[in-house]
Protein backbone atom coordinates (compact mmCIF):
# COMPACT_ATOMS: atom_id res chain seq x y z
CA UNK A 1 0.00 0.00 0.00
CA UNK A 2 3.04 2.16 0.81
CA UNK A 3 4.78 1.96 -2.60
CA UNK A 4 1.34 2.23 -4.36
CA UNK A 5 0.75 5.28 -2.32
CA UNK A 6 4.36 6.67 -2.87
CA UNK A 7 3.82 6.50 -7.18
CA UNK A 8 0.15 8.32 -6.33
CA UNK A 9 2.32 11.61 -4.84
CA UNK A 10 4.73 11.47 -7.35
CA UNK A 11 2.53 10.81 -10.25
CA UNK A 12 -0.67 12.12 -9.08
CA UNK A 13 -2.66 11.86 -12.87
CA UNK A 14 -1.66 8.19 -13.33
CA UNK A 15 -3.67 5.87 -13.83
CA UNK A 16 -2.85 2.19 -13.32
CA UNK A 17 -4.52 -0.23 -15.04
CA UNK A 18 -4.54 -3.72 -14.22
CA UNK A 19 -2.89 -6.34 -17.15
CA UNK A 20 -6.36 -8.48 -17.44
CA UNK A 21 -8.00 -5.82 -18.79
CA UNK A 22 -10.35 -4.22 -16.44
CA UNK A 23 -11.20 -1.12 -15.99
CA UNK A 24 -8.69 1.72 -14.96
CA UNK A 25 -9.19 2.47 -11.52
CA UNK A 26 -8.08 5.78 -10.27
CA UNK A 27 -5.67 6.30 -6.83
CA UNK A 28 -5.28 9.61 -6.02
CA UNK A 29 -3.90 11.83 -3.36
CA UNK A 30 -6.67 13.26 -1.62
CA UNK A 31 -6.72 15.38 1.28
CA UNK A 32 -6.38 12.84 4.60
CA UNK A 33 -4.80 10.05 2.80
CA UNK A 34 -1.60 8.88 4.04
CA UNK A 35 1.37 10.55 2.02
CA UNK A 36 -0.46 13.20 0.86
CA UNK A 37 0.60 17.11 2.09
CA UNK A 38 -1.49 19.94 2.91
CA UNK A 39 -0.86 23.47 2.45
CA UNK A 40 -3.00 26.33 4.68
CA UNK A 41 -2.54 30.26 5.10
CA UNK A 42 -4.47 32.27 6.39
CA UNK A 43 -4.73 34.96 9.31
CA UNK A 44 -5.52 34.44 13.05
CA UNK A 45 -6.77 36.35 15.68
CA UNK A 46 -4.76 36.33 18.88
CA UNK A 47 -6.77 37.27 22.06
CA UNK A 48 -5.36 39.21 24.65
CA UNK A 49 -3.08 38.34 26.38
CA UNK A 50 -2.04 39.28 30.33
CA UNK A 51 1.71 40.15 30.43
CA UNK A 52 1.38 40.59 34.26
CA UNK A 53 2.07 43.17 37.11
CA UNK A 54 5.18 44.96 37.85
CA UNK A 55 5.89 47.64 40.84
CA UNK A 56 9.14 49.70 41.28
CA UNK A 57 9.68 49.76 44.67
CA UNK A 58 12.46 51.57 46.83
CA UNK A 59 13.86 49.91 49.99
CA UNK A 60 12.33 50.84 53.07
CA UNK A 61 14.47 52.34 56.16
CA UNK A 62 13.64 49.65 58.39
CA UNK A 63 15.69 46.60 58.81
CA UNK A 64 13.75 43.86 57.13
CA UNK A 65 13.96 46.35 54.24
CA UNK A 66 10.80 45.98 53.01
CA UNK A 67 9.13 47.72 49.69
CA UNK A 68 8.21 51.48 49.52
CA UNK A 69 6.17 51.55 46.16
CA UNK A 70 7.01 53.83 43.48
CA UNK A 71 4.77 52.80 41.34
CA UNK A 72 2.92 49.95 39.95
CA UNK A 73 2.50 48.80 36.25
CA UNK A 74 0.25 46.28 34.64
CA UNK A 75 0.85 44.95 31.12
CA UNK A 76 -1.50 43.53 28.24
CA UNK A 77 -0.60 42.65 24.76
CA UNK A 78 -3.96 43.78 23.08
CA UNK A 79 -5.76 41.06 20.75
CA UNK A 80 -3.69 41.25 17.74
CA UNK A 81 -4.14 39.53 13.85
CA UNK A 82 -1.48 37.72 12.31
CA UNK A 83 -0.74 35.44 9.31
CA UNK A 84 -0.78 31.91 9.57
CA UNK A 85 1.22 29.77 7.11
CA UNK A 86 1.24 25.68 7.77
CA UNK A 87 2.04 22.85 5.75
CA UNK A 88 1.71 19.50 6.76
CA UNK A 89 2.42 15.92 5.43
CA UNK A 90 -0.61 13.42 5.93
CA UNK A 91 1.48 10.39 8.05
CA UNK A 92 -1.86 7.92 8.35
CA UNK A 93 -5.22 9.20 8.15
CA UNK A 94 -5.44 9.80 11.63
CA UNK A 95 -2.02 11.48 11.88
CA UNK A 96 -0.78 14.89 10.34
CA UNK A 97 2.76 16.75 11.35
CA UNK A 98 2.84 19.59 10.07
CA UNK A 99 5.03 22.91 10.51
CA UNK A 100 4.50 26.82 10.50
CA UNK A 101 4.48 30.30 11.18
CA UNK A 102 2.59 32.55 12.72
CA UNK A 103 3.75 35.98 12.40
CA UNK A 104 1.68 38.88 13.78
CA UNK A 105 1.83 42.83 15.30
CA UNK A 106 0.18 44.07 18.64
CA UNK A 107 -0.08 46.56 20.80
CA UNK A 108 1.53 46.15 24.63
CA UNK A 109 0.13 48.36 27.14
CA UNK A 110 1.26 50.04 30.33
CA UNK A 111 -1.21 51.03 32.73
CA UNK A 112 0.93 53.05 35.22
CA UNK A 113 -0.93 53.83 38.42
CA UNK A 114 -0.16 54.51 42.22
CA UNK A 115 2.06 56.70 41.78
CA UNK A 116 4.37 57.87 44.63
CA UNK A 117 3.75 61.41 44.53
CA UNK A 118 0.09 60.75 43.32
CA UNK A 119 0.68 61.45 39.62
CA UNK A 120 -2.30 61.15 37.20
CA UNK A 121 -1.91 57.38 35.94
CA UNK A 122 -1.63 56.68 32.26
CA UNK A 123 -1.34 53.79 30.14
CA UNK A 124 2.08 53.61 27.89
CA UNK A 125 2.36 51.62 25.02
CA UNK A 126 4.61 50.56 22.00
CA UNK A 127 4.16 47.75 18.61
CA UNK A 128 5.59 44.12 19.44
CA UNK A 129 5.75 41.93 16.51
CA UNK A 130 5.80 38.46 17.25
CA UNK A 131 6.49 35.32 15.50
CA UNK A 132 5.95 31.80 16.26
CA UNK A 133 7.62 28.57 14.46
CA UNK A 134 6.30 25.72 15.24
CA UNK A 135 5.90 22.07 14.24
CA UNK A 136 2.31 20.16 15.31
CA UNK A 137 0.48 17.05 15.56
CA UNK A 138 -2.93 16.84 14.25
CA UNK A 139 -5.04 14.27 15.18
CA UNK A 140 -8.04 13.86 12.88
CA UNK A 141 -11.08 12.64 13.88
CA UNK A 142 -13.23 10.90 10.93
CA UNK A 143 -15.72 9.57 13.07
CA UNK A 144 -16.95 12.84 14.18
CA UNK A 145 -16.66 14.08 10.44
CA UNK A 146 -20.14 15.78 8.71
CA UNK A 147 -21.42 17.46 6.01
CA UNK A 148 -21.06 13.96 4.16
CA UNK A 149 -17.57 13.37 5.19
CA UNK A 150 -16.45 16.98 3.45
CA UNK A 151 -15.68 18.21 6.98
CA UNK A 152 -13.27 16.44 9.42
CA UNK A 153 -12.61 17.59 13.25
CA UNK A 154 -9.04 17.25 14.49
CA UNK A 155 -7.02 17.82 17.12
CA UNK A 156 -3.34 19.35 17.78
CA UNK A 157 -0.57 19.93 19.72
CA UNK A 158 2.79 21.18 19.21
CA UNK A 159 5.59 23.31 20.41
CA UNK A 160 7.83 26.17 18.51
CA UNK A 161 9.85 28.72 18.92
CA UNK A 162 8.91 32.23 19.58
CA UNK A 163 10.64 35.74 18.96
CA UNK A 164 9.21 38.82 19.89
CA UNK A 165 10.66 41.79 18.41
CA UNK A 166 9.81 45.32 20.82
CA UNK A 167 9.12 48.38 18.47
CA UNK A 168 11.86 49.55 16.23
CA UNK A 169 13.10 45.72 16.46
CA UNK A 170 16.11 46.82 18.44
CA UNK A 171 15.17 44.79 21.45
CA UNK A 172 13.69 41.00 21.36
CA UNK A 173 12.76 38.34 23.87
CA UNK A 174 13.13 34.66 22.48
CA UNK A 175 11.51 31.80 24.00
CA UNK A 176 9.29 28.84 23.29
CA UNK A 177 5.53 28.85 22.83
CA UNK A 178 3.45 25.16 23.35
CA UNK A 179 -0.21 24.75 21.69
CA UNK A 180 -3.30 22.87 22.22
CA UNK A 181 -6.34 23.18 20.23
CA UNK A 182 -8.93 21.59 17.56
CA UNK A 183 -10.81 22.54 14.62
CA UNK A 184 -12.29 21.48 11.55
CA UNK A 185 -11.40 21.24 7.89
CA UNK A 186 -13.69 21.50 5.12
CA UNK A 187 -13.11 20.28 1.57
CA UNK A 188 -15.09 22.02 -0.91
CA UNK A 189 -13.80 19.48 -4.01
CA UNK A 190 -11.74 16.38 -4.49
CA UNK A 191 -10.31 15.88 -7.76
CA UNK A 192 -7.48 14.12 -9.15
CA UNK A 193 -4.69 16.18 -10.17
CA UNK A 194 -1.49 17.75 -8.80
CA UNK A 195 -3.88 19.85 -6.51
CA UNK A 196 -6.05 17.35 -5.29
CA UNK A 197 -8.20 18.99 -2.85
CA UNK A 198 -9.02 22.60 -2.31
CA UNK A 199 -10.78 23.79 1.46
CA UNK A 200 -10.77 25.70 4.14
CA UNK A 201 -9.70 25.08 8.13
CA UNK A 202 -10.71 26.70 11.33
CA UNK A 203 -8.97 26.44 14.24
CA UNK A 204 -8.76 27.68 17.52
CA UNK A 205 -5.72 26.68 20.21
CA UNK A 206 -4.32 27.95 22.93
CA UNK A 207 -1.12 29.15 23.31
CA UNK A 208 0.90 29.03 26.53
CA UNK A 209 4.68 31.20 26.14
CA UNK A 210 8.08 30.16 28.54
CA UNK A 211 10.37 33.05 28.13
CA UNK A 212 7.86 35.47 26.63
CA UNK A 213 7.84 38.87 27.02
CA UNK A 214 5.80 39.48 30.29
CA UNK A 215 6.61 42.59 33.03
CA UNK A 216 7.50 40.06 35.63
CA UNK A 217 8.77 36.86 33.87
CA UNK A 218 5.49 35.23 35.02
CA UNK A 219 4.21 33.80 31.61
CA UNK A 220 0.32 33.75 30.68
CA UNK A 221 -1.51 31.91 28.03
CA UNK A 222 -3.41 33.24 25.61
CA UNK A 223 -5.80 32.06 22.62
CA UNK A 224 -5.81 32.34 19.32
CA UNK A 225 -8.48 32.11 16.49
CA UNK A 226 -7.94 31.31 12.77
CA UNK A 227 -9.31 30.13 9.58
CA UNK A 228 -6.90 29.44 6.48
CA UNK A 229 -7.24 28.09 2.74
CA UNK A 230 -6.71 24.43 2.70
CA UNK A 231 -4.65 23.42 -0.35
CA UNK A 232 -3.91 19.55 -0.57
CA UNK A 233 -1.81 17.53 -2.80
CA UNK B 1 18.81 63.74 62.92
CA UNK B 2 20.43 63.93 59.43
CA UNK B 3 23.36 62.30 58.63
CA UNK B 4 24.45 63.05 54.94
CA UNK B 5 27.50 62.00 53.60
CA UNK B 6 29.69 64.51 53.11
CA UNK B 7 32.81 65.11 50.59
CA UNK B 8 35.22 67.56 50.59
CA UNK B 9 38.50 68.16 48.16
CA UNK B 10 41.34 70.16 49.41
CA UNK B 11 43.58 71.73 46.73
CA UNK B 12 47.17 71.16 46.17
CA UNK B 13 50.02 71.86 43.75
CA UNK B 14 52.39 69.62 43.50
CA UNK B 15 53.82 68.52 40.49
CA UNK B 16 50.63 67.69 37.79
CA UNK B 17 48.34 66.85 40.79
CA UNK B 18 46.02 68.87 42.65
CA UNK B 19 43.36 68.25 44.57
CA UNK B 20 39.59 68.55 43.73
CA UNK B 21 36.47 70.31 45.15
CA UNK B 22 34.41 67.20 44.88
CA UNK B 23 31.29 68.49 46.36
CA UNK B 24 31.06 71.31 44.79
CA UNK B 25 31.69 69.46 40.96
CA UNK B 26 28.77 67.35 40.96
CA UNK B 27 28.65 66.20 37.06
CA UNK B 28 26.51 68.32 35.36
CA UNK B 29 27.54 71.37 36.65
CA UNK B 30 29.30 72.25 33.38
CA UNK B 31 26.84 70.39 31.27
CA UNK B 32 29.00 67.80 29.74
CA UNK B 33 28.65 65.23 32.31
CA UNK B 34 27.35 61.90 30.97
CA UNK B 35 25.65 60.25 34.03
CA UNK B 36 24.66 61.48 37.42
CA UNK B 37 26.37 59.10 39.91
CA UNK B 38 29.65 60.17 38.51
CA UNK B 39 31.75 63.08 38.69
CA UNK B 40 33.24 65.25 36.02
CA UNK B 41 36.62 66.82 36.55
CA UNK B 42 37.71 69.79 34.26
CA UNK B 43 40.86 68.90 32.38
CA UNK B 44 41.85 72.05 30.32
CA UNK B 45 38.67 73.26 28.89
CA UNK B 46 37.20 69.72 28.88
CA UNK B 47 35.54 67.76 31.75
CA UNK B 48 36.49 63.87 31.82
CA UNK B 49 34.95 61.56 34.23
CA UNK B 50 36.50 61.13 37.78
CA UNK B 51 37.76 57.51 37.65
CA UNK B 52 41.36 55.58 38.37
CA UNK B 53 43.20 54.92 35.47
CA UNK B 54 44.34 51.76 37.11
CA UNK B 55 43.75 48.69 38.80
CA UNK B 56 43.83 47.55 41.80
CA UNK B 57 43.46 50.32 43.96
CA UNK B 58 45.96 50.18 46.60
CA UNK B 59 44.23 51.11 50.27
CA UNK B 60 45.45 51.17 53.30
CA UNK B 61 43.24 51.12 56.87
CA UNK B 62 44.16 53.55 59.82
CA UNK B 63 45.23 51.31 62.84
CA UNK B 64 43.31 52.49 65.15
CA UNK B 65 39.67 51.73 66.58
CA UNK B 66 36.77 53.28 68.27
CA UNK B 67 35.23 52.10 72.35
CA UNK B 68 33.10 49.36 69.84
CA UNK B 69 34.67 48.50 66.83
CA UNK B 70 38.62 47.73 66.82
CA UNK B 71 41.47 48.26 64.13
CA UNK B 72 41.03 44.65 63.23
CA UNK B 73 37.15 44.65 62.81
CA UNK B 74 37.35 48.04 61.53
CA UNK B 75 39.74 46.31 58.62
CA UNK B 76 37.49 43.73 58.15
CA UNK B 77 34.48 45.63 57.55
CA UNK B 78 36.41 47.74 54.80
CA UNK B 79 37.69 45.14 52.74
CA UNK B 80 34.01 43.62 52.87
CA UNK B 81 32.52 46.74 51.29
CA UNK B 82 35.47 46.55 48.42
CA UNK B 83 34.44 43.17 48.17
CA UNK B 84 31.16 44.42 47.31
CA UNK B 85 32.15 46.44 44.78
CA UNK B 86 34.59 44.17 43.56
CA UNK B 87 32.23 41.53 43.24
CA UNK B 88 30.21 43.12 40.67
CA UNK B 89 30.52 41.01 37.56
CA UNK B 90 29.77 43.97 34.77
CA UNK B 91 32.02 46.61 36.24
CA UNK B 92 36.03 46.26 35.86
CA UNK B 93 37.12 47.49 39.52
CA UNK B 94 39.28 46.08 42.53
CA UNK B 95 40.70 46.99 44.86
CA UNK B 96 44.04 45.75 47.24
CA UNK B 97 44.40 46.31 51.31
CA UNK B 98 47.62 47.30 51.85
CA UNK B 99 47.18 46.43 55.30
CA UNK B 100 47.89 49.14 58.64
CA UNK B 101 49.26 52.59 58.76
CA UNK B 102 48.99 55.03 61.16
CA UNK B 103 48.61 57.72 58.56
CA UNK B 104 45.23 60.03 58.82
CA UNK B 105 42.70 60.02 56.15
CA UNK B 106 42.99 63.29 54.62
CA UNK B 107 46.66 63.36 54.36
CA UNK B 108 48.31 64.09 51.04
CA UNK B 109 50.86 61.22 51.74
CA UNK B 110 50.05 59.15 47.97
CA UNK B 111 48.41 56.89 50.48
CA UNK B 112 44.39 55.99 50.46
CA UNK B 113 44.15 55.81 53.54
CA UNK B 114 40.41 54.62 55.48
CA UNK B 115 39.49 55.12 59.13
CA UNK B 116 38.49 56.74 62.13
CA UNK B 117 38.67 60.19 63.17
CA UNK B 118 36.72 62.81 64.85
CA UNK B 119 35.20 65.22 63.39
CA UNK B 120 33.31 67.92 65.78
CA UNK B 121 33.16 70.19 63.71
CA UNK B 122 30.72 68.04 61.21
CA UNK B 123 28.44 66.04 63.95
CA UNK B 124 25.68 65.33 61.20
CA UNK B 125 28.40 63.73 58.89
CA UNK B 126 29.02 59.60 59.10
CA UNK B 127 31.60 59.78 56.37
CA UNK B 128 33.40 61.89 54.28
CA UNK B 129 35.83 60.80 51.45
CA UNK B 130 38.21 63.37 49.24
CA UNK B 131 40.49 62.65 46.25
CA UNK B 132 44.03 63.80 45.14
CA UNK B 133 43.98 64.12 41.20
CA UNK B 134 45.94 64.55 38.34
CA UNK B 135 44.67 67.41 37.33
CA UNK B 136 45.64 66.74 33.74
CA UNK B 137 44.49 63.34 33.23
CA UNK B 138 41.74 63.57 35.72
CA UNK B 139 42.69 60.16 37.06
CA UNK B 140 42.59 60.02 40.71
CA UNK B 141 45.84 59.31 42.18
CA UNK B 142 44.81 59.13 45.98
CA UNK B 143 41.60 58.65 48.08
CA UNK B 144 40.82 58.94 51.64
CA UNK B 145 37.98 58.12 53.83
CA UNK B 146 37.01 59.10 57.41
CA UNK B 147 34.44 57.78 59.49
CA UNK B 148 33.66 59.62 62.42
CA UNK B 149 33.53 59.26 65.52
CA UNK B 150 31.59 62.88 67.30
CA UNK B 151 29.34 61.73 69.23
CA UNK B 152 28.26 59.00 66.34
CA UNK B 153 28.64 54.96 67.55
CA UNK B 154 29.72 52.64 65.17
CA UNK B 155 29.04 48.14 64.34
CA UNK B 156 30.25 45.91 62.61
CA UNK B 157 27.35 43.37 64.02
CA UNK B 158 26.26 41.22 61.06
CA UNK B 159 22.50 42.27 62.33
CA UNK B 160 23.33 45.47 63.23
CA UNK B 161 22.96 46.96 66.38
CA UNK B 162 20.37 49.66 67.66
CA UNK B 163 21.81 52.99 68.11
CA UNK B 164 25.32 52.22 66.32
CA UNK B 165 25.31 52.90 62.32
CA UNK B 166 26.86 49.61 60.53
CA UNK B 167 30.59 50.29 59.63
CA UNK B 168 30.33 47.69 56.89
CA UNK B 169 27.16 50.26 55.05
CA UNK B 170 28.64 53.56 55.37
CA UNK B 171 31.58 52.09 53.92
CA UNK B 172 30.28 50.81 51.18
CA UNK B 173 28.67 54.00 50.16
CA UNK B 174 31.68 56.23 50.68
CA UNK B 175 34.00 53.68 48.68
CA UNK B 176 31.43 53.88 45.62
CA UNK B 177 32.68 57.60 45.98
CA UNK B 178 36.28 56.38 46.17
CA UNK B 179 35.46 54.82 42.53
CA UNK B 180 33.85 58.24 41.41
CA UNK B 181 30.36 57.66 41.88
CA UNK B 182 28.17 60.78 42.78
CA UNK B 183 25.26 61.17 44.83
CA UNK B 184 21.89 59.23 43.21
CA UNK B 185 18.40 60.90 44.03
CA UNK B 186 16.59 57.35 44.22
CA UNK B 187 14.78 57.78 47.51
CA UNK B 188 12.80 59.41 49.76
CA UNK B 189 12.73 61.81 52.57
CA UNK B 190 10.90 63.65 55.32
CA UNK B 191 11.42 66.40 57.45
CA UNK B 192 12.16 65.45 61.05
CA UNK B 193 13.22 67.79 63.97
CA UNK B 194 17.32 68.27 63.36
CA UNK B 195 16.84 67.24 59.82
CA UNK B 196 16.00 64.46 57.01
CA UNK B 197 15.03 61.05 57.77
CA UNK B 198 14.88 58.78 54.96
CA UNK B 199 12.18 56.65 54.35
CA UNK B 200 13.43 54.59 51.45
CA UNK B 201 15.85 54.46 48.57
CA UNK B 202 16.77 53.05 45.82
CA UNK B 203 20.30 53.44 45.80
CA UNK B 204 23.08 53.04 48.35
CA UNK B 205 24.97 56.06 46.55
CA UNK B 206 21.71 58.23 48.04
CA UNK B 207 23.38 60.76 50.19
CA UNK B 208 21.53 60.32 53.32
CA UNK B 209 22.15 57.18 54.80
CA UNK B 210 19.53 54.60 56.22
CA UNK B 211 18.98 54.61 60.13
CA UNK B 212 21.78 52.94 62.81
CA UNK B 213 21.34 49.60 63.22
CA UNK B 214 19.88 48.79 59.70
CA UNK B 215 22.40 46.88 57.62
CA UNK B 216 20.68 46.70 54.10
CA UNK B 217 23.04 48.96 52.71
CA UNK B 218 25.80 46.32 52.44
CA UNK B 219 24.08 45.35 49.41
CA UNK B 220 24.00 47.04 46.30
CA UNK B 221 20.91 48.01 44.35
CA UNK B 222 20.77 47.99 40.33
CA UNK B 223 21.22 52.20 40.14
CA UNK B 224 25.02 51.44 41.53
CA UNK B 225 25.90 48.52 39.41
CA UNK B 226 24.58 50.34 36.48
CA UNK B 227 26.63 53.56 37.56
CA UNK B 228 30.03 51.79 38.73
CA UNK B 229 29.55 49.33 35.53
CA UNK B 230 29.17 52.78 33.44
CA UNK B 231 31.86 54.15 34.75
CA UNK B 232 34.68 51.23 34.42
CA UNK B 233 32.39 48.65 32.18
CA UNK B 234 33.58 45.06 32.38
CA UNK B 235 34.47 43.08 28.95
CA UNK B 236 30.94 43.04 27.22
CA UNK B 237 29.22 45.46 29.31
CA UNK B 238 28.47 48.07 26.58
CA UNK B 239 27.56 45.29 23.86
CA UNK B 240 25.20 43.68 26.23
CA UNK B 241 23.47 47.05 27.52
CA UNK B 242 21.77 50.12 26.34
CA UNK B 243 20.70 53.60 27.19
CA UNK B 244 17.82 55.84 27.31
CA UNK B 245 18.38 59.92 26.35
CA UNK B 246 16.34 62.27 25.53
CA UNK B 247 15.08 65.67 26.81
CA UNK B 248 12.95 67.42 29.29
CA UNK B 249 11.64 70.20 28.55
CA UNK B 250 8.84 72.87 29.78
CA UNK B 251 7.01 75.70 27.99
CA UNK B 252 9.17 74.50 25.31
CA UNK B 253 12.44 75.54 26.86
CA UNK B 254 14.50 72.63 28.40
CA UNK B 255 14.42 71.66 32.27
CA UNK B 256 17.99 71.65 34.07
CA UNK B 257 18.36 69.02 37.36
CA UNK B 258 15.05 66.84 36.28
CA UNK B 259 15.59 63.63 38.17
CA UNK B 260 14.58 61.34 35.63
CA UNK B 261 14.08 57.81 36.18
CA UNK B 262 14.32 54.48 33.79
CA UNK B 263 12.10 51.41 35.53
CA UNK B 264 12.83 48.01 33.58
CA UNK B 265 9.44 46.04 34.45
CA UNK B 266 10.86 42.62 34.28
CA UNK B 267 14.00 43.06 35.47
CA UNK B 268 12.32 45.53 38.20
CA UNK B 269 15.38 47.59 38.32
CA UNK B 270 15.41 51.45 38.71
CA UNK B 271 18.12 53.38 37.19
CA UNK B 272 18.25 57.03 37.14
CA UNK B 273 19.52 60.31 36.24
CA UNK B 274 19.49 64.05 35.93
CA UNK B 275 18.78 66.53 32.98
CA UNK B 276 22.32 67.99 32.94
CA UNK B 277 22.32 71.29 30.65
CA UNK B 278 20.33 73.86 29.93
CA UNK B 279 18.60 72.43 27.06
CA UNK B 280 17.45 69.37 29.33
CA UNK B 281 18.94 66.76 27.74
CA UNK B 282 19.74 63.58 29.77
CA UNK B 283 21.16 59.76 28.99
CA UNK B 284 20.74 57.17 31.39
CA UNK B 285 23.91 53.82 30.72
CA UNK B 286 23.47 50.79 31.98
CA UNK B 287 20.52 49.76 31.56
CA UNK B 288 19.28 45.91 30.39
CA UNK B 289 18.24 45.30 26.60
CA UNK B 290 13.78 45.75 26.62
CA UNK B 291 11.16 48.17 27.12
CA UNK B 292 11.35 50.67 30.02
CA UNK B 293 9.21 52.90 31.50
CA UNK B 294 10.66 56.35 32.34
CA UNK B 295 9.69 59.16 34.40
CA UNK B 296 10.55 62.99 35.73
CA UNK B 297 10.17 64.24 38.75
CA UNK B 298 11.71 67.49 40.43
CA UNK B 299 14.78 67.08 42.81
CA UNK B 300 13.79 67.34 46.51
CA UNK B 301 14.40 70.81 47.36
CA UNK B 302 16.11 69.40 50.90
CA UNK B 303 18.64 67.79 48.80
CA UNK B 304 19.73 70.09 45.98
CA UNK B 305 23.07 70.95 47.21
CA UNK B 306 23.62 67.06 47.70
CA UNK B 307 23.93 66.93 43.67
CA UNK B 308 24.15 70.08 42.22
CA UNK B 309 26.46 73.06 42.96
CA UNK B 310 24.48 76.26 41.18
CA UNK B 311 21.53 74.82 42.90
CA UNK B 312 19.82 78.25 41.60
CA UNK B 313 19.28 76.40 38.16
CA UNK B 314 17.71 73.57 39.38
CA UNK B 315 13.87 73.45 37.99
CA UNK B 316 11.53 71.91 40.98
CA UNK B 317 8.35 73.61 39.87
CA UNK B 318 6.83 71.11 37.63
CA UNK B 319 4.94 68.17 38.00
CA UNK B 320 5.52 64.38 38.13
CA UNK B 321 5.51 63.58 33.94
CA UNK B 322 5.88 60.02 32.67
CA UNK B 323 7.06 60.02 29.32
CA UNK B 324 3.94 58.54 27.29
CA UNK B 325 5.57 55.07 25.09
CA UNK B 326 7.49 52.35 26.38
CA UNK B 327 10.77 53.39 25.84
CA UNK B 328 12.60 50.69 24.00
CA UNK B 329 16.53 50.27 25.27
CA UNK B 330 18.30 47.93 22.31
CA UNK B 331 21.58 45.78 23.22
CA UNK B 332 24.69 47.82 22.62
CA UNK B 333 22.82 51.10 21.27
CA UNK B 334 20.24 53.76 22.53
CA UNK B 335 16.81 54.38 22.34
CA UNK B 336 17.05 57.64 20.56
CA UNK B 337 16.16 60.62 21.62
CA UNK B 338 12.86 60.60 23.47
CA UNK B 339 10.91 63.91 24.64
CA UNK B 340 9.65 64.36 27.82
CA UNK B 341 7.29 67.74 28.07
CA UNK B 342 6.65 68.86 31.70
CA UNK B 343 4.39 71.12 33.09
CA UNK B 344 4.53 73.56 36.25
CA UNK B 345 2.93 72.49 39.38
Amino acid sequence: MAVVLGLAVACPAAAIADDQGRAPVRRVAQPGRPGSFEISIGGDLLAPQALGSSTATLTSNNQSGSAFNYFTVDGTRAAAPAFRGRIGYNITRMFTVEGGIVAGRGNVHGAVSGDKENAAGLTVAERMTQYFVDVSLLMHLPGGSFAKGSAVPFLEGGAGYLRQMHEGNTAWNTGQIYHFGGGITYMFSRRPGRLTGLGLRADARVYFPRKGYSLNDSQHPFAGVGAALLLAF
Amino acid sequence: MNFPCSQSGRRRLARRVAAFMCCAAVIGVSGTGRAYQQYGVSVGRTVVKLKWNHMPVQYYVRNAGTGTVSAAQFQAAIDAAFATWHNIETAAVSAQDGGFVNSLPGNDDGLSVLGFLSRADEPDVLGETNWLIDDVTGEIVESDILFNTSGIAWSVSAGGETGRFDLQSIATHEIGHLFGLGHSALGETTQVTGGRRVDAKGSVMFPIAFSSGNTIDRKLQPDDIAGISDLYPADGFRANTGSVSGTVTKNGQGVFGAHVVAFNPTSGALVGNFTQDASGTFTISGLAPGPVIVRVEPVDDADLDSFFSDTSRVDINFRVTYYAQFAIVPAGGDSGQIRIQVTSK
